[in-house]
């Protein structure tokens, strides 16, 4: 049977075993990979996966379940469970219908027919081209990996939903390393719907300077308060723990984000705009109809430094007593395998920094000094505080608008809320990391410390 | 299943494959949260579907998929065959190694499936109520959650395994908050065992003391910055054991030289006082297995003793690249993901200090308290550990308590600058990642560890 019938099943199912609601999240995904190890292509492969979530509502108890899906028994058996865990939950406070179906304000188009059509030795093919420009300019690639996903997901619910959103992405990350004593890593990543975008000879020469970068760097002494850039691979991490977990609704609900008081206040310094656009062609999870299948909409999250909007799914509109908006995910940006598993979050589905007009070179060449961060060992920031302090593997020094060398074994050290106020200057770059698009972004007043 | 698993087998081989496995698995979990006392998740999930591996000259073919019809397997292992021979990687034969057969269930007093969720729900609402202590708890937030995987696997040295690998977990995670001031505190319980292990813990008292801290956090000072003494507890010493030495013993790092640790069994790399171990057969523990994902049985593997390296931990590939036998840390996180060597529980080993005793020599340093995470790295031979938070010490006392501090430093360095083990060990769970990807539970841990590192915090 056809994933979309084993939806209807489904909801048939849970009809009959009482449910006065239903919702399927139905998804069905082909991932291809190519895995170098130690230069050469080492695995290759195709893995196809299909599966359903369900969300039974009787009256307002709630209840869920997922599953691998394949067959009708399977399709039957979790839609009985769903409904047999409603029966054991507890009333919800405020949630008592799925949603209505809506009007379309989004097109989108991020779907790449050459990934359907690309197959895992294709692929092969690029990453031996990456590796092979890596080592052109002096290093090796010890691990790194191709992927690419075609997915096509379809929510259906007993109120009259059915909508069915068709997508593709491709995932990469390549490790290079510059041998010597001691050794230097680069890590460079590429994310996006396209393949096209994907250039081997681009991605295989700036990991390997990166790592040759990283092999000359030399340890950090003493402290130094200077503007920071943080270039968009590491900067997405840190916007995710705060910007994306403070505008959820989930968090507010929860009464645990910074930011649930301040709607209509300053909470970025103005040169900063964020907006959820989902109508945008290079997030992976752009989408006209979110993962519960409400209509998504291009939302101003903040504007000029003001905080303008809160994203809601179903659940956390009806606990704020105001509608959706589109806003309930599933899907992953990096990754498609088991997307029937991932539970339904609030957040954004493409995260897009408003670019400013000077590129990072001609911001640096304005600095007196300064520290261009290009590689935190795990860019994660505390979400409710906001305070962080990030190993900095590889950052640049700058003195009177110039690289002066590069640092690492140091320590960045300040808090995300208080840096999204103290935004220097937004540059004119862009890059899609994960389900955000942003630029490279110069922060005042965070500490670089030293292992010294 | 087992039927279909070998005909995949004898047509991975029948199409040329050197060595080849294949994989049923099946996941069955329930996951419930309760936050501000309203349910968030009851949900039950079921994942399962079957992965085949085939090796050709140094390179693997991997399928997957949901159908396990005899159509699809077959198409399946052929596509397995021919991807395989699409690789360029080189590397020795895997040598016969020995069959391995059963059937093994999970060890639990109490299964999970034998307890109503009404009793579970209500569990999880006690503990969730527990944290409610004070107006300046703004958010409680209680999570339980129970797995049992069934991997039925085959491979063609004639392993014909079934075995279930049961894990539970139950956190409590308290946010206080203050002037505007937002600090978070949790406490968690987890184990391959059953509902039993739930039965002894006061779910009062751990709900209240996850409050109780969050609201200490909230008068915590600044951390120092820069080189300090530090005595890092059980669970910072883990990730230091996890991060700093564990990732870069993983063998597929050593065999293609990306970690600072190739080439050094028999060199002194700490203080004689620092034994680290893998261990995949310690009794309950998160981290535990019976058989790792290449039917292998898991074992107790000495990374270091008395501060001299020992050795790796091995797949079967890496042991045939190495010469050795398979420690079993051949892991992967589903059946349709990749096998790597990873860790199963990794610590230190006790030493001979009680705590009282670190803390009476130090002048100026910190006392850290949980982790919250970590990355390793294993070329540069540094490590960068996140703790939850931490307190003073000040003339031999411990004072005030800090916000979170990271710690870093270069790894060779900061084990030779151990001058004090604890003795006593404890063990705490986590989900693993090579590099950001594959998440697999571990544990890790050790006893309280004095030594000298770079911290900073906000």
């Amino acid at each position: 049977m056809d994933i979309r019938a084993l939806a209807r099943k489904a909801i048939g199912t849970a009809r009959k075993e009482g449910a006065s609601q239903a919702e399927v999240f139905a998804v069905s995904a082909v991932t291809r990979a190519a895995y170098v190890d130690d230069g050469r292509i080492k695995i290759v492969e195709e893995k196809s996966d299909q599966g359903i979530a369900m969300r039974v509502l009787k009256g307002r108890k709630l209840a869920q379940s997922s599953s691998s899906c394949s067959t009708a028994g399977e399709a039957e058996a979790c839609a009985r469970t769903a409904a047999r865990l409603a029966d054991r939950s507890p009333q919800t406070r405020n949630y008592e219908r799925l949603p209505s179906p809506g009007r379309v304000t989004v097109t989108v188009n991020n779907r790449d027919p050459a990934v359907s059509s690309t197959d895992p030795v294709a692929l092969a093919e690029l990453m031996k081209a990456a590796v092979g420009a890596a080592l052109d300019h002096g290093a090796k690639v010890p691990k790194a990996l191709l992927r690419t996903a075609t997915i096509e997901s379809t929510v259906m619910n007993t109120n009259g939903v059915e909508v069915t959103n068709l997508s593709t992405l491709v995932y990469a990350e390549l490790n290079a390393m510059a041998e010597g004593a001691p050794a230097g890593e680069g890590i460079c990543n590429y994310s996006s719907p396209w393949l096209g975008g994907f250039d081997p000879e681009a991605i295989g020469r700036k990991v390997a300077e990166q790592a040759k970068a990283a092999r000359g760097a030399k340890p950090l002494e003493g402290t130094l308060k200077v503007p920071v850039l943080i270039a968009p691979s590491e900067l997405a991490d840190m916007l995710d723990g705060s910007v994306s977990f403070s505008v959820s609704a989930e968090n507010i609900n929860r009464k645990r984000s910074a930011w649930g008081e301040l709607l209509g206040q300053r909470v970025a310094s103005e040169a900063l705009t964020v907006t959820d656009d989902p109508s945008d062609p290079r997030g992976p999870l752009s989408a006209p109809y979110d993962d519960e299948g409400v209509p998504t909409a291009v939302r101003p999250v903040i504007e000029d430094g003001v905080l303008r909007n809160f994203l809601y799914d179903s659940y956390n509109a009806a606990a704020a007593g105001r509608p959706g908006s589109g806003n309930g995910v599933r899907r992953r940006a990096t990754d498609a395998q088991y997307l029937f598993q991932s539970p339904l979050g609030c957040g954004h589905l493409n995260l897009v920094v408003k670019p400013g007009t000077r590129s990072p070179e001609r911001t640096i060449a304005s600095l007196g000094e300064g520290v261009v961060v290009e590689k935190f060992a795990f860019p994660t920031v505390n979400p409710f505080s906001g305070a962080f302090a990030l190993e900095v593997r590889l950052a640049r020094l700058v003195k009177d608008g110039g690289e002066v060398g590069a640092i690492k074994h140091a320590l960045l050290v300040g808090n995300i809320y208080e840096g999204l106020r103290n935004v220097r200057e937004v540059c004119s770059d862009a890059a899609t990391v994960g389900s955000m698009v942003l630029p490279t972004v110069a922060f005042d007043g965070f500490e670089v410390i030293g292992s010294k | 299943m087992q039927d279909m698993l070998r005909k995949a087998v004898r047509t991975m081989e029948d199409e040329g494959a050197e060595f080849c496995d294949a994989r049923f698995q099946e996941t069955a979990a329930l996951l419930i949260s309760v936050s501000n006392r309203e349910l968030r998740a009851l949900s039950s999930h079921r994942l399962g579907g079957m992965g085949l591996r085939a090796r050709i000259g140094g390179s693997w073919g991997c399928a997957s998929g949901t159908r396990a019809d005899s159509r699809s397997v077959v198409a399946m292992a052929r596509q397995a065959v021919r991807a395989a021979r699409n690789g360029t990687g080189q590397g020795k034969r895997i040598p016969e190694q020995k069959a391995c057969t059963g059937d093994f269930k999970a060890k639990a007093r109490l299964p999970p499936s034998s307890v109503p969720v009404e009793e579970k729900l209500a569990m999880v609402r006690d503990l969730d109520e527990a944290q409610r202590i004070s107006d300046r708890i703004v958010n409680t937030n209680s999570i339980y959650n129970e797995s049992v995987r069934t991997t039925t696997l085959v491979n063609s040295f004639g392993s014909d395994l079934k075995w279930e690998d049961a894990r539970l977990r139950l956190i409590a995670l308290a946010v206080a908050s203050e002037n505007g001031r937002m600090e978070s505190y949790r406490q968690s319980v987890s184990g391959t065992r059953g509902l039993e292990l739930v039965q002894r813990v006061d779910l009062g008292e751990m709900g209240r003391r996850a409050a109780k801290e969050a609201i200490v956090q909230l008068s915590a000072v600044k951390p120092p910055q820069g080189p300090v003494t530090c005595i890092t507890d059980p669970e910072i010493s883990g990730l230091l054991a996890h991060e700093v030495m564990g990732h870069a013993a993983e063998a597929d790092e050593v065999v293609k030289a990306r970690s600072f640790l190739a080439g050094q069994v028999g060199n002194v790399v700490a203080n004689e006082q620092i034994t680290m171990v893998d261990d995949g057969t310690v009794e309950g523990a998160f981290g535990s297995l019976r058989f790792d994902d290449e039917g292998t049985p898991t074992s107790r593997t000495t990374i270091i003793r008395d501060g001299v390296y020992r050795g790796y931990m091995q797949n079967l590939e890496t042991g045939a690249e190495m010469g050795v036998p398979s420690t079993g840390n051949g892991r992967a996180q589903d059946y349709g993901r990749r096998i790597w060597v990873r860790m199963t529980n990794t610590f230190f080993e006790a030493g001979d200090w009680t705590l009282d005793e670190m803390v009476e020599d130090v002048k100026f340093g910190i006392l850290t308290d949980k982790f919250v995470n970590g990355m390793e790295d294993p070329v540069g031979g540094s490590f960068e550990a996140k703790a939850h938070r931490g307190f003073l010490i000040e003339n031999g006392k411990i004072t005030t308590p800090v916000r979170a501090i990271t710690l870093t430093g270069k790894a060779l360095d900061i084990l030779s600058t151990v001058d004090a083990v604890g003795d006593k060990v404890s063990l705490d769970a986590g989900l693993c990642g090579k590099g950001t990807e594959d998440n697999v539970p571990v544990t890790s841990g050790g006893p309280y560890c004095r030594s000298r590192l770079i911290v900073g915090g906000d």
